[in-house]
């Protein structure tokens, strides 16, 4: 058995942290990849980064890569930073600490204390790209001490849905802004440094060198991030985790409350497993991506009214 | 005597809410001249209704509703039978306060001579006990006592609405009005201040029409429940006092609750999930025949005068109530 | 042996004792006259051959373990709140075989007492009728719950988890200062603070054979499922109040090594008079719940209103018998204070015998005579409110400036019934290591007991120690830090 409010603390630990990975990965990507660029490129793509994790007013601030940093990472007021997004993730952890190996927690807390501290001034002089490598590497460990502490059973289970579904709609956020309609936030269009940036974004560019060779292609970039199946930071390969996962949540709950989640997952991985790019590009590639956030939301609404925060009457 | 009671009590809600739990203090008691003849209770929704006894020898139901709802309603409907009871004597004899001494150590008696939540003794009372002469009973205990009812009628004003349900007697005491309830809190602060023992009774009054054309100043607010007080008197038992009306409480007063103050009685308490306004309505008809009630939908809406909205449960006070003590 | 002790290292003149300084006060380690008590010989040369560097580190080690743990308390101010773990100190306390023997005895027959007090006061009142408590200390405590009125508990076990605060006074011998009968907590320190002192000194711990605590949660599982007739099939919880909560590593832990779901309030629900939890496979129903919530918030039906910690309905559910809530409602009202110089007529009342613990002479400032006592010697004399705990409302008038005194007095004679006094007791001391020597601290002793059909006790204690020197105050919400606590086997 597990209770409703556990399975909603894990979940929100999983997307949390999947968004603290994220968020990690952007800066220190864009932080390493500064030195190549021109002024120019390096201050829209600069606005690429703050608007995919941020809201739109502060790009009207027209912010620099200080600020874009300070904001993303380190600011506790901003409900998405990195050190925000850590927090949540460990109070959501601290909730369930009983349902976690210690290993896990240990870990997660150790994370949490070592960054929220940092301020942006005082690691800016100091090669910051390295506190974000340094952070990442401990996100990727964290993911590797889950899954070999953790028992794979429902809780583990919830994690997966919880990080699939973020990532899902973090790598869709990164290509409306290079394809779709938010591409008009940032005036320039995407220079041929900012495509393969893109591709580090997603930690994709080796693996998209081995399946399409070094030759940089808008429409094979998209197509690699949104349908390819064996990569795990593909939209396509994040919604077959969370199909799978969503049949072993749960397991004692009556199929009527089922259909209704694994109906609306089905349909979204029906939607990337049979859609190929070239019948987007050049028109409703916008449509499709909004369509994908839209469901995503539909799932992670539809799994709390069937398990998390359901009408107790509806199952006695 | 019979009377049919019929109490309705209706909450409406501005948003559905869901798990409702309640507790009812409605059925009339079945003691003394007082004799309950036939007793039923009906939700709507419908629940299973369970019941206990409480620790005062109150009946006390209760039920919880799952599912959301905009409106809860309740219906308690009783027939009770009472008999006349023996005139009291004009006076009581005047040895009557020695024998407090050994009746006040008596384990029932105890909680009702301190004071409690609504019968403070606060500097307000203090003052008003000054002001009427109050600071020490004179005579038996029987006159002081009805001397002190009518005190109470004399000084107050009769306002339906000018207290809530969780006002303190200082309020009443401060701008000299109030309802029964206020009252009946201010009366049992003194009589226990004078070492007395004295209860909060919840019930009905049936209004009867008076032959000089006069009506109970309760009568304005026909739609409420009632509430009086009752002292104890060594020699003579439990004797009810009806300061709203100046009267002593007699085949009228339908007793359905006793307890140290209004806390202990409320005809109704409840808790639910949900943010919503709630409007509460309450409807009471005391008939002295069993003859069939003739409007279907009697209710009014009326002040909360005896009955508190139920409690949303509020997620802003989790982070401060977290941090409770631990030893 | 003697050849060895005129070697031993003495207190405030050979390291690492030169800054350990002999009091009034009984000595844990050492005798007045300097010699090492024989029970504490082996800690004592260990501690005497150990640089004190690499006694840092170890300790070093142990706070970073806690830290990393999440073994913290959390302290409130006007706007953050601040994780702080509690201050361990390496140095184990010791307890001999015949001391813990002589404890255990003690504590089992005052919660026998204290339970058979608390059955008496909610049905026949026997104790009431007989004269020996005032009716007004009873229904005047605001922890006294008439709800509970006429209800029966399983094995009439209203108190089932029990801390009890002893400490050992100038003479030696162990005295009871406070029984903690509602929510006591501190076990998890006792657990914790075990495995890393057993860790530092691996070779002391199996030399000394030192009594095993690790059973504890078993034991508390077991007292917990003996309130059901079911045991096995129970399905029990731990209620907390939530992570905001300064206990909350506890309850978590507690949980965890009872393999039982920890739940919040707002996880449970009543429908029909039965308890579920909320699960996402549906309702679950739970048989028992280890309650660390104080009564005033477990049911905002019939107790505080406002409350959003409790779960509405359960006290009804608790009524019917559909549920068992560890400890019962209204334990509080025999930990006050005030009933606290009761306890020993309430064990020769109910079960005709001495009392076997000591307790500390008290003044009871209801009575006019203590009264004036208590007034005239306020500068000797340790004031206590009745109803509170954690070492609030409390004057410790040797430490106390005058202005402090009279403040206070004013309070004492506003309301003498809340307060009650005792002489400034000189807690024992203890070796502790601070600041880079080991020196004297005052400490107390926290043993946990257990109560359902059967009453246990394992060996062992959360020990608190004051760790700044010369203070008496050992609460962890006042800077007092926990020391292990080693039962020690026969002979070693």
């Amino acid at each position: 058995m597990m209770l409703s409010r556990v399975a909603d603390s894990l979940y929100w630990m999983s997307r949390y942290l999947e968004r603290a990975e994220h968020t990690a990965r952007l800066l220190a990507v864009k932080l390493e990849s500064t030195v190549e660029q021109t002024r120019e490129e390096s201050e829209n793509s600069w606005l690429r980064v703050a608007a995919s994790l941020s809201s739109e007013d502060f790009l009207a601030e027209k912010p620099d890569g200080f600020a874009v940093t300070r904001r993303l990472a380190f600011d506790h007021y901003n409900p998405s930073s990195l050190v925000s997004s850590l927090a949540f993730a460990r109070d959501n952890a601290r909730q369930v600490r009983e349902q976690l190996s210690n290993e896990v927690w240990e870990y997660l807390n150790r994370l949490y204390l070592r960054l929220s501290p940092v301020t942006a001034e005082g690691i800016w002089s100091q090669q910051p790209a390295r506190l974000f490598r340094e952070a990442l590497e401990e996100i990727y460990t964290l993911g590797g001490v889950t899954d070999s502490t953790l028992n794979h059973r429902e809780g583990w289970y919830f994690l997966e849905i919880g990080r699939n579904i973020e990532r899902a709609q973090l790598v869709v956020r990164l290509l409306d802004l290079h394809f779709g309609t938010a591409r008009a936030l940032v005036k320039a269009e995407p220079s041929y440094f900012d495509w393969i940036v893109l591709l580090k974004y997603c930690n994709a560019f080796e693996p998209y060198c081995k399946e399409y060779t070094a030759i940089i292609e808008p429409e094979k970039i998209a197509q690699f991030l949104l349908f390819d199946f064996g990569f795990p930071h593909s939209v396509r390969y994040a919604v077959d985790r969370v199909c799978e996962a969503l049949t072993q949540v749960a397991p004692g709950a009556p199929p009527s409350r089922r259909e209704k989640v694994e109906r609306l997952a089905g349909r979204l991985k029906a939607m990337v497993d049979f859609t190929q790019i070239d019948e987007l590009i050049g028109g409703s590639l916008s449509a499709f991506l909004a369509d994908i956030t839209n469901q995503c939301e539909d799932i992670h609404e539809a799994v709390y009214a069937s398990y998390i925060a359901y009408g107790a009457e509806t199952v006695l | 005597m019979f009377y049919s009671i019929r109490h309705v009590t209706r909450f409406r809600y501005s948003s559905p809410v869901r798990e409702s739990v309640m507790e009812l203090r409605m059925q009339p008691r079945s003691e003394g001249p007082q004799s309950l003849r036939s007793f039923q209770i009906s939700t709507n929704p419908r629940a299973q209704l369970y019941a206990y006894t409480d620790h005062a020898g109150n009946a006390v139901y209760h039920f919880n509703v799952l599912r959301a709802h905009e409106e809860l309603r309740i219906e308690a409907q009783a027939v009770v039978e009472i008999f006349r009871t023996q005139p009291l004597p004009e006076a009581a004899d005047t040895l009557e306060w020695d024998r407090y001494n050994v009746y006040n150590l008596n384990d029932d008696h105890f909680d009702l001579i301190e004071p409690s939540r609504y019968t403070e003794f606060s500097p307000a009372l203090k003052a008003f006990m000054a002001e009427h002469g109050l600071d020490q009973p004179k005579g038996d205990p029987l006159s002081a006592l009805k001397a002190l009812n009518h005190t109470i009628y004399e000084s107050f004003e009769y306002v339906p609405g000018v207290t809530q349900v969780h006002s303190l007697i200082d309020h009443a005491l401060e701008i000299r009005r109030g309802v029964c309830q206020d009252f009946a809190h201010i009366m049992i602060a003194v009589v226990r201040k004078w070492g007395v023992p004295a209860r909060y009774v919840s019930g009905y009054l049936y209004h009867r029409p008076r032959s000089d054309g006069k009506r109970e100043r309760s009568a304005q607010s026909a739609d409420a429940t009632h509430a009086w007080v009752e002292a104890y008197m060594p020699s003579l038992g439990w004797i009810g006092f009806d300061p709203t009306n100046d009267v002593l409480a007699d085949e009228r007063h339908i007793r359905a609750a006793v307890g140290r103050d209004y806390a202990d009685v409320p005809p109704a308490r409840g808790v639910l999930k949900g943010v919503a306004e709630s409007e509460l309505a309450i409807a009471v008809s005391v008939e002295p025949t069993s003859a069939p009630i003739r409007h279907e939908d009697f209710l009014r809406i009326a002040r909360p005068m005896a009955t508190p909205k139920p409690t949303p449960s509020m997620p802003e006070r989790l982070y401060h109530q977290q941090q409770q003590q631990q030893q | 042996m003697t050849v060895a002790a005129a070697k031993a290292a003495r207190p405030g003149l050979d390291a690492p004792f030169t800054k350990y300084a002999l009091s009034s006060a009984y000595d844990e380690m050492f005798s007045p006259d300097g010699t090492v008590r024989a029970h504490y010989r082996t800690l004592h040369t260990a501690l005497a051959a150990l640089p004190p560097e690499e006694l840092y580190r170890r300790q070093q080690a142990c706070e970073l373990s806690f830290l990393h743990q999440g073994i913290t308390f959390t302290v409130y101010s006007d706007k953050q709140a601040t994780e702080r773990i509690i201050p361990t100190d390496l140095i184990p306390r010791l307890i001999t075989a015949d001391e813990w023997a002589h404890i255990e005895k003690g504590l089992k027959q005052r919660i026998h007492a204290l339970n058979l007090f608390l059955k008496d006061i909610y049905n026949d009142g026997r104790v009431l009728k007989d004269g020996l408590i005032p009716r007004s200390m009873i229904y005047g405590s605001k922890h006294y719950r008439r709800e509970m009125r006429g209800l029966s508990v399983p094995h009439d076990a209203y108190v089932n988890v029990c801390g009890t605060d002893l400490i050992r006074c100038e003479n030696g011998r162990f005295a009871v200062l406070e029984d903690n009968l509602r929510v006591p907590s501190g076990v998890s320190y006792m657990l914790t603070g075990r495995d890393v002192v057993r860790r530092a000194f691996p070779d002391l711990f199996q030399a000394m054979r030192v009594r095993p605590i690790d059973q504890y949660p078993r034991e508390l599982l077991a007292t917990l499922r003996s309130l059901v007739p079911f045991h096995e099939d129970a399905s029990i919880a731990v209620l907390t109040p939530g992570i905001f909560n300064s206990a909350f590593f506890e309850h978590a832990f507690l949980a965890r090594q009872m393999g039982v779901e920890l739940v919040e309030g707002r996880d449970l629900l009543v429908n029909d008079n039965v308890v579920y939890a909320r699960t996402t496979s549906g309702l679950k129903r739970i048989d028992v719940i280890y309650r660390r919530i104080d009564d005033d918030f477990i049911d905002p039906l019939i107790f505080r209103g406002d409350s959003a910690l409790g779960v509405p309905g359960l006290f009804n559910a608790y009524r019917a018998g559909n549920v068992v809530i560890a400890n019962a409602l209204g334990t509080g009202v025999a930990d006050d204070k005030a009933i606290y110089t009761y306890v020993p007529r309430l064990i020769r009342y109910y079960l005709s015998e001495e009392p076997i613990l000591d307790q500390i002479d008290t003044f009871r400032c209801r009575e006019k005579n203590s009264l004036s006592h208590v007034l005239a010697n306020l500068d000797t004399l340790v004031v206590k409110a009745v109803g509170e705990s954690g070492g609030y409302g409390m004057l410790v008038g040797p430490h106390a400036t005058k202005a402090q005194r009279e403040n206070f007095a004013e309070k004492i004679k506003a309301d003498p019934e809340n307060y009650i006094a005792q002489p400034t007791i000189q807690l024992s001391t203890a070796p502790t290591f601070v600041e880079g020597g080991i020196e004297a601290r005052h400490i107390d002793l926290r043993p946990f007991i257990l109560h359902g059909e059967e009453t246990r006790l394992v060996p062992g204690a959360f020990t608190r120690v004051a760790l700044k020197r010369g203070s008496l105050v050992v609460n962890s919400s006042q800077g007092g830090g926990s020391k292990d606590t080693w039962v020690i086997g026969d002979g070693a």
